[in-house]
């Protein structure tokens, strides 16, 4: 499914298997090319950093620590404004239908946005009336499992076989009508194997089913995992990832564990402005979130949070291309599930 | 006393649209109680809850104390005032908005005097804009003419 | 490492001027927050968090520890002083606080309050201190089927609240279980009574709505005659709690503290919860369950140290495993990772400084705001004095503010506007809200965890007979129900005749 990805990941790797984001290296010498890329007289009032979930969650942390370094780049105050509701479908909204053009209002999205925007929008908005200007960081969904479960030292493609063998038997957390569906429907069709999948209100929820071994497998991000992989509870089984990711190298993909391919399910975080924005000021902002996020001190605090630089997106030469091959990419999904007509 | 029937008359109306709109919803799937069974039974509930209600007097409340006439205006002003902040807020800012609110509820509920209203609405929009824009760093909305 | 040489070294880490001051300053701006109507301490600790970032780990946990307690401790303030819910947890707080300050009490009522949360913090951190790793384990043992049974034992300790009809009581509880569907059926992604409007796909939120249903109404309410002198009229008595007051008070406020621990340790209880069943035993266990409602200082020390106590409660669950509950511990926890800490099983191990010098902070915390709110309460109190008129306009303005804060979306003002005239007009008729409240509250989360159940379940209901909690708590609902059946009138003020 994603193979355009592959390739760009393929000529990233490099990057990726150095260590430590590229570019790093050059983070002070950009900052006068910032200075002559900023329009004049703007901004005339402070910026908003629009998050459509509530203050405290990962979306609005990742937004507040950008915002904060994009403040010290710039000199200009950003606040971090949480407009949320419906699961984050009325400040999407707002971000493409009401939002001022005018450069004053940004958007921290996830991109749960393009779901959003094309299974649920009902026509109102689309995604392209959100125009990406810069990619912060990706968290690729996992696969676990307990130690101690019935699938404590299996590879995933024992698991998909067990499940097979005895369906509608293995209890997987999963949050209806998102990627944490999409993926265990893949599994599934591609597999034959029949889970029983029971409906969790957050990710964070389906891990604590797990440790708690009220389910068998809970697709999880790395972050919530951390402390229970270190404990001995949790085993990983497979990431859902093109390439696997510099922190978690022994961990296969779902492609390498299945012999498949298009497993690919991640939370990409990026930042939007409303369409229409004066192109001067569209520039400048994408130079400052690319600057920002060639902080150091940035890069080490998202890296504790167990974030993933997508070195495709990170590097991209145009981020805003690449983010919306990737939407393409989600709509295609839909289609060809039916999902959208 | 009929307002509290009517009251009842409203129960019954919102339990049997809420129960036939949970109908539809599918009440059982394949592992039990599907989308529509907690809606369907609360709706039932309350629909008949407002018939037992409206059949038993004795529950019904004794004393009833309706607001004088002037006290329905100024009830009425409240509302109006507090419409008028949600409408205007996002369009015109805290600060005019806040302000013609506080006008209102001075001036047209309390009949407070021009200097008093002034003053208290001046400074009570202040202070709350001081309080959450700089103190707090909670953006309020902003007008067209930038505060 | 046993719990008082982790507590010595605790303290010895936090005890520093910076600390202290940070201390000091978190609580401030925590009981600020908390006092504002309707940003409560998930807004505090959100606009706080950078702040913290550039402090050392100690220091800013110390201060968004503070922040945290002091906005919980705030929220009450509100809620007697003007039936003003400062933050949803302290909704129940409002049926007796608002009527001991209609009777001059207002001081005792909030001074009760405060020490009622010192003592279930300390409590409860105290519980923190000796036995997270036991409790982690316990909480852990909360899944799907143990969460409903929880919730259905909450929804039965309801019907002991029904003050007035019984048939009323019940109207509430329905009409609430029936709101709290709107939105996106968790369980399978549905629309449920959206009307095709966005606002309502994520259902209705429960702040606006209390702050409408207590808050505005009772302004509509005193409005409706020109009040030319201030609330509260007699001579506002003592500004401290009786010795009569303690008497009554000090065993709920012990049992608000365990009650409200454990069910903050669970994933699915929280604060507001522990309030609601705090106040439901202490009228069940009252000899005298006819006054709450009325102004009964128990009425206020249980729920209020219960919700302090459900704060230490959920620490427990993210320090032992690095498991939030709520999201002020999502947040806690986010915070915590940002500094490089990484709580789970092995954080008291691996890290004994930072975990004890979290539990101390936390200790510090409730003591620094004990001292902080007790001096406050004669301040506040002075607030009664301000003639009406001028007050309610001001207090108005703040709650359009604080509830707009929140989401930024004016279909939250909405929501508060209308629950509030409706909350106003209901009120004439008798209708208590607080079975509406915990119904709203206890209904999704009952409703998911039942079919969640059922999904995991292998041989249908078989499930909640075989899970030992599960079992423990259904039948101490059928008791409870049986109770209600046999003698109504006991137990149910007015009931009996449904």
């Amino acid at each position: 499914m994603l193979t355009r990805r592959m390739l760009s990941i393929a000529a990233g790797g490099l990057a990726a298997a150095a260590g430590f984001p590229a570019g790093l290296a050059s983070a002070q010498d950009a900052r006068p090319d910032l200075a002559r890329l900023k329009p004049a007289g703007f901004p005339s009032q402070p910026m908003e950093m629009t998050v459509v979930y509530p203050a405290g969650g990962g979306a609005d942390l990742t937004a507040r620590l950008l915002a904060r370094t994009m403040e010290q780049i710039s000199g200009d105050r950003i606040l971090v404004n949480n407009r949320t509701g419906g699961a984050g479908m009325v400040g999407h909204a707002w971000l493409a239908t009401q939002a001022p053009a005018d450069g004053h209002v940004m958007g921290m999205l996830v991109n749960l946005v393009w779901g959003d925007a094309m299974l649920r929008a009902q026509g109102r908005w689309n995604y392209t009336d959100l125009e990406p200007i810069g990619y912060i960081n990706s968290d690729p969904m996992i696969w676990a499992v307990t130690t101690d479960g019935p699938f404590k030292d299996m590879p995933l493609a024992r698991i998909a076989e067990a499940a097979k063998e005895k369906p509608n038997t293995f209890r997987v957390a999963t949050v209806p009508g998102s990627m944490w569906d999409y993926l265990i429907e893949q599994v599934e069709q591609n597999t034959g194997a029949r889970f029983l999948k029971v409906p969790f209100q957050s990710g964070g929820a389906g891990t604590t089913a797990l440790i708690g071994n009220n389910v068998d497998i809970a697709p999880a991000f790395f972050a919530e995992l951390r402390p229970h992989i270190a404990s001995g509870r949790v085993r990983l089984a497979a990431i859902a990832a093109a390439q696997r990711v510099r922190h978690l190298p022994d961990l296969p993909t779902f492609n390498e564990a299945l012999g498949g391919t298009g497993y690919e399910w991640t939370l990409i975080r990026f930042v939007v402005v409303p369409k229409n924005v004066p192109a001067d000021r569209k520039a400048y902002l994408s130079a400052l979130v690319r600057q920002a996020m060639r902080d150091g001190a940035l890069v080490e605090e998202y890296t504790k949070m167990g974030v993933h630089f997508d070195p495709a997106l990170r590097d991209a030469a145009d981020p805003a291309a690449a983010l919306n091959a990737e939407a393409e990419k989600e709509r295609e999904f839909y289609r060809r599930t039916g999902r959208l007509r | 006393m009929i307002v509290e029937r009517l009251i009842c008359l409203v129960w019954i109306l919102i339990g049997g649209a809420a129960a036939s709109m949970a109908w539809s919803m599918r009440l059982f799937g394949s592992h039990g109680p599907d989308s529509g069974l907690f809606p369907f039974v609360a709706a039932l509930l309350l629909g008949l809850c407002g018939v037992a209600l409206l059949l038993s007097p004795r529950h019904h409340a004794r004393t009833i104390g309706w607001p004088p006439r002037t006290g329905v205006i100024r009830i009425g002003g409240v509302i109006v005032g507090l419409a008028v902040m949600t409408l205007a807020l996002p369009h015109a800012g805290f600060a005019a908005s806040g302000f013609v609110t506080m006008l209102i509820l001075l001036r047209a509920v309390e009949r407070a005097g021009w200097v008093q209203t002034l003053l208290l609405a001046s400074v009570s929009v202040a202070a709350v804009m001081l309080l959450f824009g700089l103190l707090l760093g909670m953006p309020l909305p902003r007008g067209p003419w930038g505060v | 490492m046993d719990a008082f040489s982790g507590l010595l070294l605790g303290f010895q880490i936090i005890l520093t001027p910076q600390n202290l001051i940070l201390c000091l300053v978190g609580s401030v701006v925590g009981t600020l927050i908390g006092v504002l109507p309707g940003i409560g301490p998930l807004a505090a600790l959100a606009l706080l968090l950078p702040v913290t970032f550039t402090l050392p780990p100690v220091a800013g946990i110390v201060m968004l520890a503070a922040i945290f307690y002091g906005a919980m401790y705030g929220g009450s303030t509100t809620s007697i002083l003007l039936n003003m819910p400062g933050e949803a947890a302290s909704v129940v707080t409002c049926r007796d606080g608002y009527q001991m300050a209609r009777q001059g009490r207002a001081g005792p009522a909030l001074g009760i309050a405060a020490i009622g949360s010192f003592i279930a913090g300390t409590l409860s951190v105290l519980a923190l201190s000796f036995f997270a790793p036991v409790l982690g384990g316990f909480a852990l043992r909360f899944g799907p089927p143990e969460n409903f049974a929880l919730m259905v034992l909450g929804l039965i300790s309801t019907l002991f609240m029904i003050s007035g009809s019984t048939l009323k009581g019940l109207i509430m509880i329905t009409l609430g279980f029936l709101l709290a569907t709107i939105g996106i059926d968790v369980v399978n992604g549905q629309e449920r009574f959206t009307f095709g409007t966005i606002n309502l796909t994520g259902g209705i939120d429960i702040l606006p709505l209390v702050i409408g249903l207590y808050g505005i109404s009772e302004i509509l309410t005193n409005v409706e005659r020109a009040m030319s002198t201030s609330l509260v009229t007699s001579r506002i008595g003592s500004v401290f709690p009786t010795r009569a007051d303690w008497r009554v008070s000090l065993m709920p406020i012990l049992r608000g503290s365990g009650l409200g621990f454990l069910l903050g340790l669970i994933p699915g209880g929280g604060p507001i919860t522990a309030a609601f069943m705090s106040y439901a035993l202490e009228q069940r266990l009252s000899p005298h369950p006819e006054r709450f409602g009325t102004g009964t200082i128990e009425g206020v020390a249980g729920p209020e140290s219960a919700n302090n106590a459900a704060v230490g409660g959920g620490m427990v669950p993210v320090l032992s495993l690095g498991i939030p509950g709520t999201p002020v511990t999502a947040l806690l926890l986010g915070a915590l990772v940002i500094q490089g800490i990484q709580p789970g099983p092995l954080f008291m191990v691996n890290h004994p400084d930072l975990f004890w010098g979290i539990v101390a902070s936390m200790y510090i915390g409730n003591l620094f705001l004990l001292i902080l709110n007790l001096p406050l309460v004669g301040l506040w109190v002075q607030l009664l004095r301000v003639p009406y008129r001028y007050l309610f306009p001001v207090v108005l303005l703040l709650s359009v503010v604080g509830t707009y804060s929140a989401n930024k979306n004016t279909f939250d003002l909405w929501v508060m506007l209308g629950f509030g005239v409706i909350g106003w007009f209901l009120r004439k008729f008798e209708y208590d809200f607080a079975p509406f409240i915990i119904a709203f509250i206890l209904a999704p989360l009952m409703e998911q965890s039942l079919r969640q159940a059922l999904v995991m379940s292998r041989d249908g209901p078989m499930i909640f007979l075989h899970r030992p909690i599960t079992a423990v708590l259904l039948a101490v609902s059928a008791v409870l129900v049986a109770l209600i059946v046999v003698k109504p009138r006991r137990f149910i003020p007015g009931g009996g005749d449904v």
